[in-house]
């Protein structure tokens, strides 16, 4: 029942346009997948006969090798197609809080501070992307460790901690230059808690070889139920996606067998 | 349930049958431990939880605290703040009032029902006075009374409001239970995933959080407010007033589904009789007629500001509720922080939208535009319980607020406040958010050439519990305009 009443919930705005953004970045992913992504980009011959030989050189070489404009215009996409569902709660904050004919102005102003966070944390995220490919010669094993550390990422306090800042509203201002900095301000310290929250599920989204774009909706699924739980004191936890799997697991504190095994 | 709730003031001075069964039941089940999900404790603990309190307050001991209750399952549930404040604490008292029937049935073969304390019942001049059970410090054989166990104001022996206090039944004049945008009878919307519904409902503040302030002690803090005896004669009442405002005709019950499934990412979850598992969840839907939750009484006329089948006429309504809407006109400039002294603050209003507001105001031509005004306080933090304040609009500089009664917009107590601040609390630190509706008060202003368009002083005159040691900051003062079409 309560999966049933989140699905009707997203009837209701702003999920709507959400999604279809986030539908309208998946496509994008998809026609641009061919020149752009991480694991592309550590297929390449001349760099898989380096990386037995010296990994640091491979990774310098894949960053030289590849102009950072398509890298980065992928990341973008990539965004695009997982983050705007998890926008929807500061999204109406900053829709409500401002005078009526500005109110896309302000949207768009939060998505500028929102956005200018994450693409600065795009290359380091590719960077280790790419420098794990090297050194675990492509392997499945890259992926599948940092899905588990992503899933005790998941657990951990310390996420809980980022996810409950990030959904502290702040003041908005309504009139002049005091407004438009303040959305900025917003999208800014959002983006920093959302990059915070979430970065070891967007570092594995990046690191997938193939499948990627079901990679991408996955991730972007994880981590919007991540989002939509309630905040609560950070304390070890059963990550927000085995507990979708079995609800059962959230009534066993994973504290107590930690505290007591 | 099936059982007729009755007015307390109606059973009988003293400790009349059904308020000595309570102490009897209450007795009994305060003395199970609290692991037991029907125990006093556990079902207090369902309200709010903190285990740091609790064992300050030696209500629990040293050993483990029931997993039940910081799983994010039966404990730490009650909800303020939103529009899931009434039918939560409905399907609590409907699951309080089962356990103590089946206790008093076991103890005594009556049967009981859970009685309402009608303190705003303007037929009986004792309204307002604690049944004398609450205060009596021994049972008729002579025991210790169990229904005077936990602490309240020194003293306590009727609800003793101040001038200004928010102490009546002024909620009942809305019309809609929620309008999107923070405003409305029942408090404000979320999906629960979607926080942005801090906003308290009318008959939240008044009078039901006034209540919890003017009975004092564990009743200021939604973590101990539940192991008062008085807290469920209270929200019984609550709950009926919610019960006879909505058969009024012309007032208008969302049918939102979100309202109507309950929270989507955490499901609100009773005890049954006998604490066995699963527990019993439910949404809004549960607590409407024909719901497992709904409750019957024997009266929803007297004290509840509403005649049933009567029509009101104090207000026009302004058309269905999803097609009203809600937007900022004005706003401060920064944080304000009330303490021991009154803080003003100067809202600066957008002209245009405030004077079409103005001129809407008053209308009451079927189909023609209706404005009203509201004063919000956004993102209110603070560290004590219960504070309150008093909220003047205008008030000249240095004026005395008691000489003023024109300028009051409204008078908050704020309960649960310390619980919304805490950072890593379920509102994630946000705070609680207030509507206050200042309709007449514009309106009066404006007849006195007083209302300036452009801008509106705010003097936040701090109340009980409010102090420099423990001051209040408010985010953001702005002006909301509602508009709706007369119908
Ligand atoms: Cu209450």
């Amino acid at each position: 029942m309560p999966r049933a009443a989140t699905l009707r919930s997203f009837a209701h705005p702003p999920w709507r346009a959400l999604f279809v953004a986030a539908g309208c970045g998946l496509v994008l992913s998809a026609c641009g997948m061919a020149t752009a992504t991480v694991p592309l980009l550590c297929r390449s011959s001349a760099i898989s006969e380096l990386t037995a030989a010296n990994a640091a050189d491979a990774v310098a070489l894949a960053i030289a090798l590849n102009p950072p404009g398509p890298l980065m215009a992928g990341w973008a996409l990539m965004l695009l197609a997982m983050m705007p569902p998890l926008l929807a709660a500061p999204l109406m904050h900053v829709w409500r809080s401002s005078l009526p004919q500005r109110r896309q102005g302000s949207l768009a102003l939060f998505l500028i501070g929102y956005c200018a966070v994450w693409m600065a944390a795009g290359p380091p995220l590719i960077v280790v992307a790419v420098a794990l490919h090297m050194l675990g010669g492509g392997s499945l094993w890259v992926t599948f460790s940092l899905v588990i550390m992503a899933l005790v990422w998941s657990a951990c306090p310390w996420q809980r901690a980022m996810l409950n800042r990030g959904h502290r509203q702040m003041r908005i201002s309504l009139f002049g230059w005091a407004a438009a900095g303040d959305c900025v301000r917003y999208g800014v310290v959002h983006a920093i808690w959302c990059v915070a929250s979430c970065w070891p599920w967007m570092l594995a989204a990046v690191a997938v070889q193939d499948w990627h774009l079901a990679a991408m909706m996955a991730v972007g699924a994880i981590m919007l139920g991540e989002r939509l739980a309630p905040p609560e004191p950070p304390r070890w936890r059963w990550p927000a996606l085995l507990r979708a799997i079995d609800p059962r697991s959230a009534r066993a504190p994973l504290q107590g067998l930690l505290r007591h095994g | 349930m099936g059982a007729v709730r009755q007015d307390v003031a109606t059973l009988g001075a003293g400790w009349n049958k059904t308020l000595l069964n309570y102490a009897l039941a209450m007795r009994a089940l305060d003395e199970l431990p609290i692991s037991n999900r029907n125990s006093w404790k556990f079902l207090g603990a369902m309200h709010g939880f903190d285990e740091e309190l609790w064992r300050g307050e030696e209500l629990i001991g040293t050993g483990p605290v029931p997993a039940d209750l910081t799983n994010g399952t039966y404990g730490d549930q009650c909800q303020h703040g939103s529009w899931y404040f009434l039918p939560w604490h409905r399907g609590y008292l409907a699951t309080f009032e089962a356990i103590v029937a089946a206790k008093v049935k076991e103890l005594t073969g009556d049967d009981w029902a859970l009685p309402y304390w009608n303190y705003l019942d303007a037929s009986n001049p004792e309204a307002r006075k604690v049944p004398a059970a609450f205060i009596a410090d021994k049972l008729p054989n002579g025991d210790p009374n169990p229904l005077k166990t936990y602490p309240r104001r020194p003293g306590l022996s009727a609800l003793q409001p101040g001038r200004r206090d928010a102490f009546s039944l002024a909620a009942a004049e809305e019309t809609d239970f929620t309008v999107d945008g923070g405003i409305g009878y029942g408090g404000g919307i979320t999906g629960d995933f979607i926080q942005f519904g801090n906003w308290t409902g009318d008959i939240e503040n008044n009078p039901h959080n006034t209540v919890h302030r003017l009975v004092g002690g564990y009743m200021t803090d939604p973590r101990l407010a539940g192991l008062d005896p008085l807290f469920w004669l209270h929200h019984c009442n609550i709950d009926r007033m919610w019960e006879a405002w909505m058969r009024a005709p012309g007032k208008k019950m969302t049918r939102d589904s979100r309202w109507r499934d309950g929270p989507a990412d955490r499901l609100f979850l009773m005890p049954q009789l006998g604490g066995a598992d699963p527990g019993i969840t439910f949404g809004g839907s549960d607590t409407l007629t024909g719901g497992r939750f709904h409750p019957t009484y024997d009266d929803l006329t007297k004290g509840t500001g509403v005649v049933p089948g009567a029509v009101a006429v104090a207000r026009v309504g302004m058309g269905p509720s999803h097609q009203q809407t809600v937007e900022p006109i004005g706003a401060n400039a920064g944080a304000v922080s009330v303490g021991s002294k009154p803080e003003s603050s100067l809202v600066t209003l957008e002209p245009q939208a405030t004077t079409a507001g103005v001129a809407a105001m008053g209308a009451t031509t079927p189909g023609a535009k209706v404005s009203r005004f509201y004063l919000a306080l956004e993102a209110v933090r603070g560290q004590a319980p219960a504070p309150q304040i008093d909220v003047y609009v205008n008030l000249p500089e240095g004026a005395d607020p008691d000489a003023h009664p024109e300028l009051h917009a409204g008078n908050l107590t704020m309960f649960g406040l310390n619980v919304a601040s805490r950072p890593h609390g379920r509102h994630a630190g946000n705070g609680l958010g207030y509507t206050l509706d200042i309709t007449e008060l514009a309106q009066r202003l404006k007849q006195a050439g007083d209302f300036d368009p452009s801008k509106l002083r705010v003097t936040l005159v701090p109340g009980e519990h409010v102090s420099d040691q423990q001051p209040i900051t408010v985010d953001k003062i702005s002006v909301l305009k509602r508009t709706g079409t007369v119908s």
